[in-house]
């Protein structure tokens, strides 16, 4: 199996959460030097795959390797805007901890009554043929040992 | 690390489905292979499958014809230099048929990405 850390990077971490109650299993912390690929789902998600925490799992010979993943759900058709943020978020060679997405934090604003508007942890551009702002609503979180 | 993007979608309410839009790691390239006289393929470590690989098309004027006869040598260049980009942003755009971004020596029609 490939290995990807560049020892002259210092590790970035990326943390999501599911939701406000933080119930086990719901959040996670993905080291971006596991990341592998981001593709599309569907028209409002995007997901992200990751080296699974269980390794055991990349040796699996004669068998398709089973990633870690997390799935952002977002504005229609902003796949590229919100590729473009989290790789801006993730490219700090120095390292860090960047919140991806928090849903406590979505659904503190989602009611109105403090920011009044959709909170996203990320500051995505807006979709650039369009100008159509660009907020992530969701995140779900598939990890083997989960 | 910085990150490459490719997007082979041109038309924004056909965006999401699979072989469309990819974000992958500076490291995943393996490789750049020459198909035929017009097509340059950029390969990278499956996304969705780690023992196979992704398929990036880059496609290019007629290398055989004499007045573009060094556009492929070029746009190895051009993807070489994208690809070690040090970019600011954190992410280099190596082509986007919705935004009519690509490399110099690129041409945009044709061009793809298709997963493993």
């Amino acid at each position: 199996m490939i290995r990807t850390m560049n020892a002259q990077e210092k590790e970035l971490f990326m943390y999501v959460a599911e939701d406000a109650t933080y119930d086990t299993g719901d959040q996670a912390i993905f080291k971006a030097s596991d990341f592998v690929g981001a593709t599309c789902v569907d028209d409002s998600n995007t997901i992200f795959r990751f080296y699974p925490q269980d390794r055991g799992i990349m040796g699996n010979i004669g068998a398709d390797p089973v990633y870690d993943t997390f799935t952002l759900t977002h504005t229609t058709d902003a796949h590229i805007e919100v590729m473009k943020g989290v790789a801006s978020a993730i490219s700090n060679p120095h390292g860090g901890f960047v919140v991806i997405q928090d849903d406590l934090g979505t659904a503190f604003s989602s009611d109105g009554s403090s920011l009044g508007t959709a909170m996203t942890d990320i500051n995505y551009a807006p979709i650039a043929s369009t100008g159509t702002a660009v907020a992530v609503s969701a995140v779900t979180i598939t990890t083997v040992d989960a | 690390m910085k990150y490459l993007i490719v997007n082979d979608q041109a038309t924004l309410t056909s965006m999401g489905a699979v072989d469309q839009t990819f974000m992958f790691p500076q490291n995943r390239v393996l490789g750049i292979e020459s198909i035929n006289d017009t097509t340059t393929n950029l390969l990278v470590q499956g996304t969705n499958d780690v023992d196979d690989e992704d398929t990036i098309v880059l496609v290019h004027a007629d290398k055989s014809a004499a007045a573009t006869h060094k556009v492929e040598r070029n746009l190895i260049d051009d993807a070489v230099s994208a690809i070690n980009s040090d970019s600011r942003l954190g992410f280099t755009v190596l082509f986007d048929l919705l935004n009519n971004i690509k490399l110099p020596n690129q041409t945009l029609a044709g061009s793809t990405y298709t997963e493993d």
